[in-house]
């Protein structure tokens, strides 16, 4: 007997068109699972932490009235505090997924599959940027019910929101990638990515800085998301805020071209 | 032929938990520039976000004394400079136990102290003097470097050093209490963010007492962290916004609890044999 070896169609490669949707879509649940798994530490530790801040900074110079931008301290800290929880966990998200991957072995798992260095770009800054405007949402909604604070510029704040997660994203899948060890990543942060966060205005307003510093602060692109993002809810900013829209989008898009291109070339990726 | 003989040891096996102990300082040096460096450079941030975060110096229209924001009744540096450094002593001594035991259990280390001939009591101190010991460094560093913000005036130092030592080994002793009773690192980040945290950030290192309402000044008495940071920063500056007889009296008791509760839990094995 002979087989009817001419019908029999070996399996054909699933035709994914110009861009691999299924596959993106996968790579960004994974993602996000990934911190959902863990909520207590990615969401609700993050909320924990900021109204610690919010009740030391408003107890120890809240005093007396205070005011500052022409709103009192507590409603001053809110953009700050929210925008520096969305970062560090966008941050964190990215860089952690990447490091972990990288040290475990499992980085072949996204490598191998049919996705370019535009989708996995996109899969992973997507997990880091969903992290932190979640937990800005989380942070926001719990500081609602401590301070009273109202958004005026709607959009500044979701622009800002958005921008700031991904340039932290962006910059955390950098990190990620280049860093060979836990150690790596973690000095980033503590030296890094911790000191921008809490230094760029989050407590103060930058004419605090004495003069020489001045020139610094402004080449900060940290200064810009919060004083753009405060400048969302209070209407006062202390550079003007359509600099920081320029500087955001130049920013972000410069740094998705990094990420895309370390990711195409396969540094410290692929040997 | 004789038989090898077992190595005698008196009453305490002190070969045992010095081995322990330099085991634990050679954990701590290798990561020390993160141990070290991370605790200095954040109490530096703390420092420089309050000066910059406080009302301006000089005249003010809500009250404040000239020449600089007062919390409570010091200038604001000197309020907070003991507050950073007894915030890094605990955050150091509590994961310099927390962070090792776990560690130990979930790679399976422990066996090889569970198997030594260390009694419960040894195997704590153990694992409690390197964290102590690391926490010591950490904060002699932090107080250093404060040096650069503010000049202190010691009214007792062997209070502030007593006080010190007793901060110390309560976090280092709770430390061990998590991470005994942790199961996997989301537990002791849970611990961490729900206990630990709150414990330190609102015991007065940062702000103070008296700007909270009255309900709140008392709960805080009872707050044994508040006591020891009151009377560490008494010592250091004279100035106490509650009694300091009672923090080393107070500090002794829990010390004495925890210790005997975390040496009944290992005579016990709580966790760590089947």
């Amino acid at each position: 007997m002979v087989l009817p070896s001419a019908q029999i169609q070996p399996p054909r490669p699933r035709s994914v068109g110009l861009v691999n949707w299924r596959g993106l879509w996968t790579l960004y649940l994974k993602e996000v699972r990934r911190f959902l798994n863990v909520f207590t530490q990615t969401l609700i530790a993050p909320v924990v932490t900021t109204l610690l801040f919010l009740a030391i900074f408003t107890l120890a110079l809240g005093g007396a009235g205070r005011s500052l931008a022409g709103v009192p301290y507590s409603v001053f800290l809110v953009p700050g505090l929210i925008m520096m929880s969305m970062v560090q966990n966008a941050f964190a998200n990215t860089s952690s997924s990447l490091v972990i991957s990288k040290v475990q072995g499992n980085i072949v798992d996204v490598l191998m599959p049919p996705l370019s260095a535009w989708e996995l770009t996109l899969g992973f800054a997507g997990g880091g940027i969903t992290r932190g405007l979640l937990v800005g949402l989380v942070v926001g909604l719990a500081m609602r019910f401590f301070v009273p604070y109202q958004i005026l510029h709607p959009s500044f704040v979701l622009f800002h929101a958005v921008m700031a997660v991904s340039m932290l994203s962006l910059l955390g899948m950098i990190g990620g990638i280049w860093a060979e060890k836990f150690d790596h990543i973690a000095a980033v942060t503590n030296f890094v990515i911790t000191p921008l966060s809490f230094l760029s205005g989050t407590f103060y307003s930058v004419d605090r800085l004495p003069e020489a510093w001045h020139l610094l602060a402004y080449l900060n692109p940290f200064f810009y998301m919060i004083d753009g993002f405060r400048y969302g809810f209070i209407g006062h900013a202390d550079a003007s805020p359509w600099v920081g829209v320029l500087v955001m989008l130049t920013i972000v898009s410069g740094l998705a071209l990094t990420a895309y291109r370390m990711l195409a070339s396969g540094y410290r990726l692929k040997p | 032929m004789h038989p090898l003989t077992p190595r005698r040891y008196g009453a305490v096996n002190l070969r045992g938990c010095w081995t322990l102990y330099r085991r634990g300082m050679a954990r701590f040096w290798r990561f020390s520039w993160h141990s070290l460096g991370g605790p200095l450079i954040s109490s530096a941030m703390f420092l420089a976000i309050f000066a910059l975060a406080a009302p301006q110096a000089g005249p003010s229209v809500d009250g404040d004394a000239v020449g600089g924001h007062a919390v409570g009744g010091l200038p604001v540096m000197l309020f907070l400079a003991p507050g950073v450094v007894v915030f890094s002593l605990a955050i150091s001594a509590f994961k310099g136990t927390a962070v090792p035991v776990l560690d130990d259990k979930l790679q399976g280390t422990v066996g090889d102290f569970l198997m030594a001939p260390l009694s419960p009591g040894e195997l704590l101190l153990g694992y409690v003097l390197p964290a102590v010991s690391q926490a010591v460094i950490s904060a002699v560093l932090v107080a250093v470097m404060t040096l650069a913000f503010v000049d202190y005036a010691p009214v007792n130092l062997a209070l502030a050093g007593g006080l010190a030592l007793c901060i110390a080994f309560f976090f280092a002793l709770l430390g061990a209490l998590v991470g005994l009773w942790a199961d996997k690192w989301e537990h002791y980040g849970a611990a961490e963010t729900f206990l630990l945290m709150p414990l330190s950030f609102l015991s007065g290192s940062f702000f103070s007492v008296t700007n909270l309402s009255a309900g709140w000044r008392d709960l805080m008495a009872f707050n044994p962290v508040f006591l020891a940071v009151n009377g560490f920063r008494f010592s250091l500056t004279g100035y106490a916004e509650a009694a300091v007889w009672p923090a080393p009296l107070v500090l002794s008791v829990l010390f004495l609890a925890l210790g005997g509760l975390l040496w009944r839990l290992l005579a016990r094995g709580y966790k760590l044999r089947p």
